[in-house]
């Protein structure tokens, strides 16, 4: 291995991705090598300096200033969403869609859809809402994501009121 | 707490921490950290939960750092920017009176001189150098993060040391 090819590699080696031969080869040139030992042990340290630099922790509590902005934001951003969201327009336009739905997937003078075939398509449904309910599950950080939408469907309407 | 208040607690210190790669003033870095969380909040509707929060949450962090600092770079008003408090190795002091006073007194050479260094790389590979290397993400978080192949990330990672060192040259002998 030549001294080009190894500072090709300096960067993968010191993080450990550097396998099997050319691992070998690369240790084996710079144990012969002063100049790539020295580029070496140059690379470990700045990767040191680098990581050394991160994990800063913020000097205020960055929640109040977030509540203020969003709370100055809320009427312009909920408004048009919370009108979708009302029962008495959301649901004669799940209506519509499952009309237009059915309208596309039975066209007129065809015959019906095969049974085997929608309960597949129910179990295929029920497979992906039981997938999404067990992320839900398994990961705290999207239980809150949806805590935090229900919250603002369930403000809104108490708004309404 | 609302829900969205326990994440913004989870997360603010890695966000801002990021944010702060970015941007040296302190005060603008808190700014722009609560700006991106601000817009995650307005966009919650948007995330999928097929991917991590944290990971989308960094998205927007990244994307609002990097437009933060366009932003003050095509003002003309701004005669010092960030970047150029940084080349000449100065921060800002803050007047936020619970910031680190050490922090906020003097950088050492050796982070002055990285923070300079990394100031003068383009946005992707400033971006690949942050998140791995000073944050600690590991190449499968940055790929998700960014949104582009493992195989790019460690190509980034790479080149961004390499300009990083060339750009230290021997600045960074003397520092490190």
């Amino acid at each position: 291995m030549k001294c080009k090819d190894v500072r090709n590699l300096i960067s993968d080696y010191v993080d450990g991705s550097l396998h099997g031969a050319a691992e070998a080869e690369l240790e084996s040139h710079i144990d012969e090598c002063p100049a790539c030992r020295s580029e070496l042990h140059e690379m470990a340290e700045l990767m040191a300096s680098l990581a050394s630099m991160g994990g800063e922790k913020s000097p205020v509590d960055l929640w109040g200033g977030v509540r203020a902005k969003i709370t100055s934001a809320e009427p312009a951003r909920r408004s048009w969403w919370v009108w979708v969201t009302r029962p008495l327009v959301a649901v004669p336009a799940a209506g519509l869609v499952a009309l237009f739905a059915i309208a596309l997937i039975r066209p007129s003078g065809q015959a019906p859809l095969d049974k085997g075939l929608a309960r597949e398509y129910t179990y295929y449904i029920g497979s992906h809402w039981r997938l999404q309910r067990q992320q839900a599950f398994v990961d705290p950080d999207v239980v809150l994501v949806r805590a935090e939408l229900q919250k603002s469907v369930i403000t809104g309407e108490t708004e309404k009121q | 707490m609302d829900a969205f208040g326990i994440l913004v607690e989870r997360y603010q210190d890695r966000i801002y921490s990021t944010v702060h790669n970015y941007i040296a003033n302190p005060d603008d870095a808190v700014d722009v950290a609560q700006d991106a969380f601000v817009k995650a909040y307005a966009k919650l509707r948007t995330f999928d939960a097929s991917s991590a929060f944290y990971t989308w949450l960094y998205r927007i962090a990244v994307n609002t750092a990097i437009d933060f600092l366009r932003r003050r770079k095509s003002r003309a008003a701004d005669s010092l920017d960030d970047e150029k408090y940084s080349a000449v190795g100065f921060e800002p002091a803050s007047s936020n009176p619970r910031a680190n006073p050490e922090r906020v007194a003097v950088l050492n050479e050796e982070t002055k001189a990285l923070k300079a260094g990394i100031g003068r790389l383009s946005n992707k590979l400033r971006t690949a150098l942050i998140l791995h290397d000073v944050e600690g993400l590991s190449q499968e978080e940055v790929a998700e993060i960014l949104r582009i192949p493992v195989g790019t990330v460690k190509s980034r990672v790479s080149r961004a040391r390499s300009e990083l060192k060339a750009l230290l040259g021997r600045q960074l002998g003397d520092a490190l």
